[in-house]
C-alpha cells in the first residue's frame, strides 16, 4: 500500500470540519487540531481565486522531522508507515517544528512536549480512514492509495520538498478558477492576511532570546580560548567553567523538558542539533580540562578550539533546515562571529579584518539584494559601529584593540538579533502569501482567470 | 460501541442524519448516518462540535434566578418553579392569562415543542407570535406562485445543467448541496452566483452578478423581458402549466436590460448572459437563498425569480425546478407554513396571536387589554436575533416577570429573572422534519441529562402541578419518561403506517408522499391548479399587484429617507458557516475560526473613510451602533458592508441594534436587510 492523504481544492470549502475531526478523535483541546486548513487569497484580490488548503502531517518518506529530532523521538510506525513522535522521548526543542514545511508539530503547553498528527493509526489499523478524511462534508479530503509516481504536489501555497510527503493533491481545474465578476473594478485592493495571522510556531526573537545569547556565549567562549592558546592571555578555568555552565543552562532554557535535555545528542548520525549541542559540549569539558590541567600545551590549545569552531559550524548548520539557509549565509553566522573574535585575541588582525570585509559584504548583500531593511538605526550602529569603525580602526593601527573588540562584539550582539528577527519558517502560509503576491503583482503573466470566458454550453 | 442513530434538530438545510457513539455515557464521536443520501459527507463542523456543546464549562445545568445586583444565583427547581407558579396564578388572575407572552423560535425542531403550547393553552390563554424571521416572503411567493412548497431531493441537484445560487452561499449554509453542485459542475454543467459579496459558493461559479441590495427583482425581471423577446420561453409549458403569461409579459415589455441595469448596478452585458444561460441551458435549477427575502419589496422579488423557471418550463423535471424550501416531510401539520405563521383570521380567544416577529420589540410594548406582564422564552434569544434589538431589549425590561429556558446565558438570558437550565438535542427524544429534503428523522435520546437540566416537558409538568392543572399527571399531555416520550411519538407518527419509532431508530425514512422530483405530476395546488404569474391572492391579501413587479426597496440609497448622505451603505447581515443565528459561536471549537465580530467593508470605501484594515469603527444609523474591527474584502460591492448575524450582545456587536423592525410585503417575514449605514473610524484617544 502506498497511502496518502488526497486532497482536491475544487471540493473544500475551507468548512474547518476536518481540523475539528481530527481534535475530537484525539481528544485534544478544543482549539488545538493537528490539522489545519489555510486559505489563498483570503481578501479576495480580484486577480486570483480563492482557495483552500487542508494540512496535517503528510508522513514523509524522508520526514524532515524524524532528520532534525535530536532526542531520536520520532519513529516510523512499520504497519501503516506514519511518523510518529513519542512523547516519553520528546525534549520539547522545537527543532523539528523548524524543519517541517508543511506545519505538522505543534507544541503542546500543557506537557511541554511536540505533538502531532498520528495519522489515527489506530483508525488505520482497524481498517478505517484518518478522523479528518472520513469527516470531509463534500469529499474534498481523502485517504486512498495513490502510487507515488502519479501524486500531484504543485499547488500554490504547498512547499515545494523532496521529502516525499503522502499526499496528493487536485488543483483548481481551469474551468473551476474565479467568477467573472460584475462588480466595478476595486481602485485600491488589498492583497494578504497582514500580521499577526501567522503561524502559531513562527520565530521570534522574543521567543527565541536564549539561543542567540547562546550562540553569542559559545562563540565568545571558542575566542577566550583561542586567545589563551596563542598565548595572548591567561584564562582562568573556573570562570571558564562557569561561563560554559551558564551557556548550556540558557541553551536548555527553551526546552520544554529541561530533565530531559541530555537526549538532545542522540542523534548524532542526522540531526545538527545534536552536533552542535554534541561538539560545544565537548569543548567546554575537553577546554575546562585543558586550562586547569595542562595550559602550557599550545598544540592541545589549538586543537581544543579547533573543537569549538566544528561546534559553532554546527550551529550554523543547523539553520540550514529554514529557507534563509544555514547561518554562515548571514553576516551574523556565528561561525563569522567566533572566527573574528578568535583572531582579535590570537592577535591575527589581518584575518580579523578579512573576516569583518566579508561580513560586511554578506550585510550589504541581505539589505540590498535580499531587501531585508530593518530599522535605520539598526543598521547604522550594526554597520557603522560594528563592521566599518573596527575595520578603519585596523587598518590605520597601531590597533586599540580594546575599542576593536568592543566595537565587534557590540555589532555581532545586533546583528544576532537581527538574525533572529529575520528568521523564517518555511510553511503553507508564508508560500501562500509570496504566491499570490506573485499572482498580483504589476505585470504578472495573465494566466486564465475566469471559470469559463462567455459562451454558454448549449444542452445536450 | 454501539452506534447510535440521531438527527441534528438546528434550523438548518442540511438536517443531518447522526450516528453517535457512547463511551462511559458521554458522547464521544458523531458521525454522518450511512444511510442518508441528502448529506453523506461528514457533518459539518457545527455538527460535530456537540462534543464541546454539550459537556462546556459554560453550559447551564441548575436553575438561575437574577440577584439584586444584576448577577445570577443558583436556585432550587422548587424555587424557581414555586415563583413562576405563583406569578403565572397572579397574573392570570389580573390582567388574564393573555398579559404572559409565550415567545419560542428555531433554535429546537421536533414535535416535543408541541407539549408547549399545549400548556399555554390549558393555563387559560397567552400571547403569541405570528410571522417567521427566516423565510416566509420567500415561502409565500412560492405558495402564490407553484400552490406548495417543494422542490427535488437535495441530490437531483446534480442533474442541473445550470445552477444558479440566488443569493444563497450554499458551502457556508448548506454545505451538503455543495457537494452536489459540484457533481453538476463535473458533468458539465455551469453555476452563476448571484450576491452581493464574493462568497466562498461565488468561488467555482463562471459569472458572479453582484446587485445593489433589494433590487434582484428588477435583473430578474429584466431576464424574463429577454427570454420573451428573443424566443427563450417554453411556449407549450406557458400554454398548459401557466396562468396569466400573457398580463407578465405586458407588465415585462418595457422591462428592458438598460432599465434593470440603471436600477440594479449590474451591467446590460450580464443580464443578456443570465438570460442566454436560461435560453440555452436545460435542465436549470435556481436555489434561492434567504437573504434577498429579507427586504421590503422581498415577496415579489421571489415571485419575479420565480417566474424565469415557469417560463422556461423549468419546473417538474429532474435537475430542474426552484430549490427554496422543501416542507414535504412536514406531514404532522394541519396547515403548512407559511400559513401555519399567519395570524389567525379568526381569533379563538385563548391565544391572542398579535405580535409579529418582525417588530417584536415595538409590538409587545403596544399591547393593551390587557399589557403583557410577563414572558417565556425557549428555543430562542430574541435579543440579538430579532430585529432592532433596542427595541427588543426595552419591551422586556417593560416586564414585570421573564423566564428564559436555554443551554447557555444567551443575551435573551441574561435579561431574565429566572434562567431554567434546558436539554440537548442527545437528552430526549423527538421525530423531526426538515425543509431541504424530505426525511422524517428520530432525534434519539442518547444521553441523561447532565447536573439538574430537566426537558421543557417535564418542566411544564411540574408547573401544571403547582398550578392545579387536572392533566399534571397525564403522561399523554406532559410525556416525561421515555415510555411516555416514545408513546407520544408513536401516536403521532399512528397516522403514518410505513414509519414507526423502530424504523427511525435504525435511520431517516423518506416522508409518505414525498416526491423526489417535486411536481413531477404537474399538479399545482393552485386557486387556477396552473403555476400563477399572476396571483389575484396576492393582490387581495397583501395587497401587490398581481402579476411580479419591481418596487425600490424602502432603505434604497435612491430614497431621501434616511438621508443617503448621512447612511450611504448598506448593511448585510448574513449567516456564517460558523454558527447558526446565535447558537455555537460560544464554543471554542468554533472561536478558532472566528473569534471577534468584523465588518466586511470595501477597501475602496475604507479609504475614503480613513480606514485601515484592522482598525476600530463605529457601524452606525439612527436606530443605534455598534463598534467593531473592519476587515477588508476585495470581494465586496462597493457600497455594501457585512457582519455575519448571531453574535452576542456581549461578543460586542449584534447585528440588530441596526436593523429595523419592519416586515416584508408578504408573509409576515423581517426585511432585516432594509438597513443603511455609515461607518467611520473610531479615534483612538
Amino acid at each position: 500500500m502506498n497511502c496518502s492523504f488526497v486532497f482536491d481544492a475544487n471540493r473544500c470549502t475551507g468548512c474547518g470540519a476536518c481540523q475539528v475531526a481530527c481534535t475530537i478523535e484525539n481528544g485534544l483541546a478544543p482549539d488545538v487540531s493537528w490539522r489545519r486548513v489555510e486559505t489563498f487569497n483570503p481578501r479576495r484580490h480580484p486577480l486570483a481565486p480563492l482557495f483552500h488548503l487542508s494540512l496535517a502531517c503528510n508522513h514523509c518518506a524522508d520526514a524532515a522531522c524524524m532528520r532534525a529530532c535530536p532526542a531520536l523521538a520520532y519513529a516510523r510506525e512499520p504497519v501503516t508507515l506514519a511518523v510518529l513522535i513519542d512523547a516519553d522521548k520528546c525534549i520539547g526543542c522545537g527543532y523539528c517544528a523548524w524543519a517541517c514545511p508543511y506545519d505538522a508539530p505543534v507544541f503542546d503547553e500543557k506537557t511541554g512536549v511536540m505533538s502531532k498528527c498520528t495519522w489515527c493509526a489506530d483508525r488505520l489499523r482497524a481498517g478505517l480512514k484518518p478522523a479528518c478524511a472520513s469527516h470531509c462534508p463534500t469529499g474534498a479530503l481523502d485517504y486512498a492509495d495513490v502510487p507515488r509516481a502519479a501524486r500531484v504536489l504543485h499547488i500554490d501555497g504547498l512547499p515545494q520538498t523532496r521529502l516525499g510527503p503522502s499526499l496528493h493533491v487536485v488543483p483548481l481545474k481551469p474551468g473551476r478558477l474565479q467568477p467573472e465578476m460584475t462588480a466595478g473594478e476595486v481602485v485600491d485592493p488589498i492583497v494578504g492576511t497582514p500580521p499577526p495571522a501567522r503561524t502559531p510556531t513562527a520565530i521570534s526573537l522574543r521567543t527565541e532570546w536564549p539561543l542567540a545569547a547562546f550562540t553569542l556565549v559559545a562563540a565568545t567562549l571558542v575566542a577566550l580560548v583561542a586567545g589563551a592558546a596563542a598565548g595572548t592571555f591567561a584564562l582562568d578555568w573556573r570562570l571558564f567553567a562557569a561561563a560554559s555552565a551558564a551557556g548550556m543552562a540558557l541553551a536548555s532554557a527553551h526546552l520544554g523538558r529541561r530533565t530531559r535535555a541530555w537526549r538532545a545528542v542522540l542523534n548524532l548520525r542526522r540531526s545538527w542539533l545534536s552536533r552542535e549541542v554534541a561538539a560545544l559540549s565537548v569543548f567546554f569539558g575537553l577546554a575546562t580540562w585543558w586550562l586547569a590541567l595542562a595550559p602550557e600545551s599550545r598544540a592541545l590549545g589549538w586543537a581544543v578550539t579547533a573543537v569549538g569552531f566544528v561546534g559553532l559550524v554546527a550551529a550554523d548548520q543547523l539553520y540550514s533546515v529554514l529557507p534563509g539557509g544555514a547561518g554562515y549565509r548571514h553576516s551574523a553566522g556565528v561561525t563569522w562571529i567566533g572566527l573574528v573574535l578568535a583572531a582579535l585575541a590570537a592577535r591575527v588582525n589581518g584575518l580579523a579584518a578579512l573576516v569583518l570585509l566579508l561580513q560586511s559584504g554578506l550585510y550589504a548583500h541581505r539589505k540590498q539584494i535580499e531587501r531585508r531593511p530593518g530599522q535605520g538605526w539598526v543598521s547604522a550602529v550594526r554597520a557603522g559601529a560594528g563592521l566599518v569603525a573596527p575595520l578603519v580602526l585596523l587598518f590605520m593601527g597601531p590597533p586599540a584593540e580594546g575599542a576593536v573588540v568592543a566595537l565587534v562584539v557590540a555589532g555581532a550582539v545586533v546583528d544576532r538579533c537581527e538574525f533572529y528577527t529575520e528568521l523564517e519558517r518555511e510553511s503553507p502560509r508564508r508560500q501562500m502569501d509570496l504566491a499570490l503576491a506573485r499572482r498580483v503583482a504589476p505585470g504578472a503573466a495573465a494566466g486564465p482567470r475566469f471559470a469559463s470566458g462567455a459562451p454558454f454550453p448549449t444542452s445536450p | 460501541m454501539p452506534l447510535l442513530t440521531t438527527a441534528c434538530p438546528r434550523n438548518c438545510y442540511s438536517t443531518c442524519a447522526l450516528t453517535v457513539q457512547v463511551e462511559d455515557g458521554r458522547i464521544r464521536r458523531i458521525d454522518t448516518h450511512p444511510q442518508t443520501r441528502a448529506t453523506p459527507g461528514g457533518p459539518c463542523l457545527k455538527g460535530l462540535s456537540y462534543v464541546e456543546r454539550v459537556y462546556s464549562s459554560d453550559r447551564l445545568l441548575h436553575p438561575l434566578r437574577r440577584t439584586r445586583g444584576g448577577g445570577f444565583e443558583r436556585v432550587s427547581w422548587d424555587s424557581a418553579l414555586d415563583a413562576i407558579a405563583g406569578t403565572l396564578a397572579a397574573v392570570r388572575r389580573e390582567p388574564g392569562p393573555q398579559s404572559v407572552l409565550y415567545y419560542c423560535a428555531s433554535g429546537t425542531k421536533g414535535l416535543m415543542n408541541r407539549v408547549s403550547e399545549r400548556f399555554w393553552r390549558l393555563y387559560g390563554g397567552y400571547t403569541g407570535t405570528y410571522g417567521d424571521l427566516c423565510w416566509p416572503s420567500g415561502l409565500e411567493a412560492t405558495r402564490l406562485t407553484l400552490g406548495d412548497n417543494k422542490h427535488n431531493a437535495p441530490w437531483d441537484l446534480a442533474n442541473a445543467r445550470l445552477v444558479v445560487l440566488w443569493g444563497k452561499n450554499a458551502a457556508e449554509t448548506n454545505i451538503h448541496q455543495q457537494a452536489f453542485i459540484d457533481q453538476a459542475l463535473d458533468a458539465g454543467g455551469t453555476l452563476i452566483v448571484i450576491d452581493p459579496r464574493r462568497t466562498q459558493s461565488a468561488e467555482r461559479a463562471s459569472l458572479l452578478i453582484q446587485p445593489r441590495p433589494g433590487t434582484d427583482g428588477a435583473v430578474a425581471l429584466a431576464v424574463a423581458h429577454l427570454l420573451i423577446e428573443h424566443g427563450g420561453v417554453d411556449r407549450a409549458f406557458v400554454a398548459r402549466h401557466v396562468l396569466g403569461f400573457d398580463a407578465f409579459a405586458a407588465s415585462v415589455a418595457d422591462f428592458t436590460p438598460e432599465r434593470a441595469a440603471g436600477i440594479s448596478d449590474v451591467p446590460v452585458s450580464a443580464i443578456h448572459r443570465l438570460a442566454e444561460a436560461f435560453a440555452a441551458v436545460r435542465p436549470a435549477t435556481i436555489s434561492a437563498g434567504f437573504g434577498l427575502q429579507h427586504f421590503a419589496n422581498s415577496g415579489q422579488t421571489m415571485r419575479a425569480i420565480l417566474a424565469l423557471l415557469a417560463i422556461t418550463g423549468n419546473v417538474g423535471r429532474p435537475g430542474a425546478g426552484w430549490v427554496y424550501a422543501n416542507l414535504q416531510s412536514h406531514v404532522f401539520d394541519d396547515v403548512r407554513d407559511p400559513v401555519a405563521s399567519f395570524p389567525p383570521a379568526v381569533p379563538d380567544g385563548v391565544a391572542r396571536v398579535a405580535v409579529s416577529m418582525a417588530r417584536l420589540g415595538p409590538d409587545m410594548l403596544a399591547l393593551a387589554d390587557p399589557p403583557l406582564r410577563v414572558a417565556w422564552v425557549e428555543r430562542g434569544n430574541p435579543i440579538p436575533q430579532n430585529p432592532q434589538t433596542p427595541t427588543v431589549v426595552a419591551a422586556f425590561r417593560a416586564l414585570d416577570f421573564r423566564v428564559v429556558v436555554d443551554q447557555f446565558l444567551t443575551d435573551t438570558a441574561r435579561e431574565a429573572d429566572l434562567v431554567l437550565p434546558a436539554k440537548t438535542m442527545f437528552e430526549q427524544s423527538d421525530v423531526i422534519g426538515a425543509y431541504w429534503h424530505a426525511y422524517l428523522q428520530l432525534k434519539q435520546k442518547v444521553i441523561d441529562p447532565p447536573g439538574e437540566v430537566k426537558a421543557e416537558s417535564e418542566i411544564y409538568r411540574l408547573l401544571a402541578r403547582r398550578l392545579g392543572m387536572p392533566e399534571a399527571g397525564n403522561g399523554t399531555v406532559f410525556p416525561v419518561s421515555e415510555a411516555e416520550v416514545d408513546a407520544y411519538l408513536e401516536r403521532a407518527l399512528a397516522p403514518f403506517p410505513g414509519v414507526t419509532l423502530a424504523r427511525l431508530r435504525a435511520g431517516p425514512v423518506a416522508a409518505p408522499g414525498a416526491q423526489n422530483v417535486a411536481f413531477e405530476d404537474l399538479v399545482f395546488p393552485t386557486p387556477s391548479g396552473r403555476i400563477e404569474l399572476e396571483s389575484r391572492e396576492a393582490a387581495t391579501r397583501w395587497g401587490v399587484a398581481a402579476v411580479p413587479d419591481y418596487v425600490e426597496p424602502l432603505e434604497s440609497v435612491r430614497r431621501a429617507d434616511p438621508d443617503p448622505a448621512a447612511y450611504p451603505l448598506y448593511l448585510l447581515t448574513p449567516n456564517t458557516k460558523n454558527r447558526i443565528h446565535s447558537q455555537f459561536g460560544n464554543l471554542r471549537m468554533i472561536r478558532q475560526f472566528d473569534d471577534r465580530p468584523r465588518v466586511a467593508i470595501h477597501p475602496d470605501d475604507a479609504r475614503a473613510r480613513g480606514i485601515r484594515d484592522g482598525a476600530r469603527v463605529r457601524v452606525f444609523n439612527a436606530r443605534g451602533a455598534i463598534v467593531i474591527e473592519a476587515r477588508l474584502d476585495n470581494g465586496l460591492k462597493a457600497g455594501c458592508v457585512a457582519v455575519t448575524n448571531g453574535w452576542w450582545l456581549t461578543d460586542g456587536a449584534a447585528v440588530n441594534v441596526l436593523s429595523a423592525a419592519r416586515e416584508t410585503d408578504m408573509g409576515y417575514g423581517a426585511a432585516f436587510h432594509e438597513n443603511r449605514v455609515q461607518v467611520e473610524a473610531v479615534s483612538t484617544e
